[in-house]
């Protein structure tokens, strides 16, 4: 520790003289820059942003800001296209997160074992989940094509069907998102869930082996139970995610002439109709209104869950 | 690990509809790819072919693009700017280069005072820090850009990355860790005349690499991957980073553009690729520390 000595931090010779000021100053000088950019880009942004929400502000300085009260909530609450998109985003959350986390699950029990294959199957498995980002949606975009030229259309005709208007007609959007989403997805679950199979003492396995317990009785009365934590986490997590859907959506329905969402609203999600609002109609108030009704409608979720999850904690 | 004995067959069906799925997985990729390199006849043509005929460059620059179809190379779009595409993927390197190693020093000064050092208020500002991670991003999306844009940060370097440099996760993630780290190292550090940047750098920093790698190989994909906060703030082709380019290039995504469209897929999916392949082991430690203490 002797390199210590000499250092670009002068040291303090007499700890004990030191006065409480000279002793906190450094650490509060540590901590600042990470607080005031904390401060100024989330912690002021959710005060403002319920501020605005209260308001008819349109982003033009030389308008007059009007209060309005919770205008904007009832607005939003009678707003058809805002109903779709609650509509559409409510299934796409419960279809992606409950698939997500069974084929998750499912993945992770046969792969666990040590082994080549298992390895490269896990490798596979996961690479979406780390490479998946918008480029892969567009991938995606471009396999989903409406007309014969799609991959995906091609493999429907030489199986003997006939063209799928994937991208052309209502009906496919969530599906397609959702299928998206579990490709990149699954994989990350996959990893959750191994990390949490690997936690659990494998003497219980023995114990129950001990006593007859076949595999698939072991999985339901240990596994399972065991996972609970890494399944709630994965959730709860998966849930918030999903709420904010916004990537895809963007790409596969943000087109059409202005007003986004896809034929029928059918891509429309609340984070689109955010940026719709916000970013191209400049209903800056709307947005904002929009954006504190899925922050409440997340949190809900999650407390729900969370005390779901911990109830059936204390049964056990 | 408990194995019963198995006969080869059920080991087949078992492994044989795996395999297949796992094949599937990639085929985005590998459809990605061998479309970046086929050309534009190729690319038209009916069915599409899943072994190209012939391999051309002209994706990445067309020699002779076409007016009528507007075929080019992904090189050639984005003429408003200087290198073009280039200029896109260097913006994006750029960002996820600078941001996670900013977060990563921000976070870790707030985390060794957290976990080291006892000072007045330093539980509240644990609890805040730790509470925001409640906030979802499309609630401080609006507020941010204005405060961009009265910032005149609009179009800038600053604006696209300044608001990335705050990660909450971060400092709770490395909070954790540090708390690991043994208080004599640091108390024996202290007694030998240290300061607390000192000790920060020299002596917490270097222990804490496996969890600031862990942290760092996702960061570098999150700001990499990062979508909406670009697409809002970055107004011209010059700022634009990646994925802005990508959901541009999407928009006039046909059969005969298809070639660039993809080898812009291609492009940016290589860095997510090179890292998972390079830092596997980071990612799957994230993952278990979050998921399974967390």
């Amino acid at each position: 520790m002797t390199a210590i000595a000499s250092g670009f931090e002068a040291a303090d010779p007499e700890p004990r003289r030191q006065s409480k000021f000279s002793k906190y100053l450094p650490l509060y000088g540590m901590m600042l820059p990470f607080l005031l950019l904390f401060f100024v880009f989330t912690v002021w942004p959710l005060v403002r942003s319920f501020q605005l929400s209260l308001t008819d502000y349109t982003g033009i300085a030389t308008k007059e800001i009007n209060f309005i009260g919770l205008d904007n909530y009832s607005a939003l609450l009678s707003d058809e296209r805002f109903q779709t998109s609650l509509w559409n985003i409510g299934r796409y959350v419960f279809f992606t997160v409950t698939l997500n986390t069974i084929i998750g699950v499912i993945l992770a029990v046969i792969l666990q074992a040590q082994g080549k294959f298992n390895q490269i199957a896990r490798t596979l498995f996961f690479m979406p989940s780390v490479t998946a980002g918008l480029a892969t949606v567009v991938v995606w975009q471009y396999i989903f094509r409406s007309d014969k030229y799609g991959l995906m259309n091609t493999l429907v005709t030489s199986l003997g069907g006939d063209i799928i208007p994937f991208l052309g007609r209502p009906t496919y959007y969530m599906p397609i998102f959702v299928f998206v989403s579990i490709w990149g997805g699954c994989g990350m679950t996959m990893i959750f869930i191994l990390a949490g199979l690997k936690s659990i003492n494998r003497e219980l396995y023995e114990a129950a082996a001990i006593d007859g317990a076949n595999s698939w009785r072991r999985f339901w009365t240990i596994t399972l139970p065991l996972l609970r934590p890494t399944l709630l986490y994965v959730v709860v997590t998966g849930i918030i995610g999903a709420f904010q859907l916004f990537d895809m959506a963007y790409i596969i329905s943000g087109g059409g002439l202005g007003s986004m969402g896809g034929p029928l609203d059918a891509g429309l999600t609340p984070m689109l109709y955010l940026y719709y609002l916000g970013f191209t109609r400049f209903s800056i108030g709307k947005a904002s209104a929009l954006a504190w009704m899925l922050f409440l409608i997340i949190i809900i979720f999650s407390l729900i869950l969370m005390r779901i999850g911990r109830f059936t904690d204390d049964t056990l | 690990m408990i194995r019963e004995k198995q006969n080869p067959f059920v080991w087949l069906a078992i492994r044989l509809p795996i395999l297949l799925l796992a094949l599937t997985m990639i085929i985005p990729y590998y459809y990605m790819t061998i479309s970046s390199f086929k050309t534009v006849q190729e690319l038209k043509r009916y069915p599409p072919t899943f072994w190209p005929q012939a391999i051309t460059l002209n994706n990445f620059y067309d020699p002779t693009p076409t007016e009528l179809e507007h075929t080019r190379g992904l090189f050639q779009y984005f003429d408003k700017t200087s290198l073009r595409f280039g200029r896109i993927l260097l913006n994006s390197l750029f960002i996820a280069v600078v941001n996670p190693l900013m977060q990563l020093l921000l976070a870790s000064m707030v985390a060794y005072v957290l976990a080291k050092r006892r000072v007045p208020g330093g539980n509240f500002i644990f609890l805040f820090i730790l509470a925001s991670w409640m906030i979802p991003w499309p609630v401080t999306l609006i507020p941010n850009f204005l405060t961009i844009s009265s910032l005149k940060w609009v179009n800038t370097y600053a604006g696209l990355m300044v608001p990335g440099w705050v990660s909450a996760f971060a400092v709770f993630f490395l909070r954790q860790y540090m708390l690991s780290i043994p208080d004599e190292l640091v108390d024996a550090a202290r007694i030998d005349g240290a300061g607390e940047l000192r000790i920060w750098w020299q002596v917490v920093m270097p222990l804490a690499t496996p969890a600031l790698a862990a942290l760092g190989v996702f960061a570098v994909l999150g700001s990499w991957n990062n979508f909406v906060w670009p697409l809002i703030v970055a107004q011209d082709n010059a700022h634009f980073t990646v994925p802005v380019a990508m959901a541009q290039l999407s928009t006039v995504l046909t059969g005969a553009t298809a070639g660039a469209v993809m080898l812009g897929a291609l492009l940016s999916s290589l860095l997510p690729m090179a890292f998972f392949f390079r830092f596997q082991k980071e990612f799957v430690e994230n993952i278990a520390m979050t998921g399974v203490k967390g």
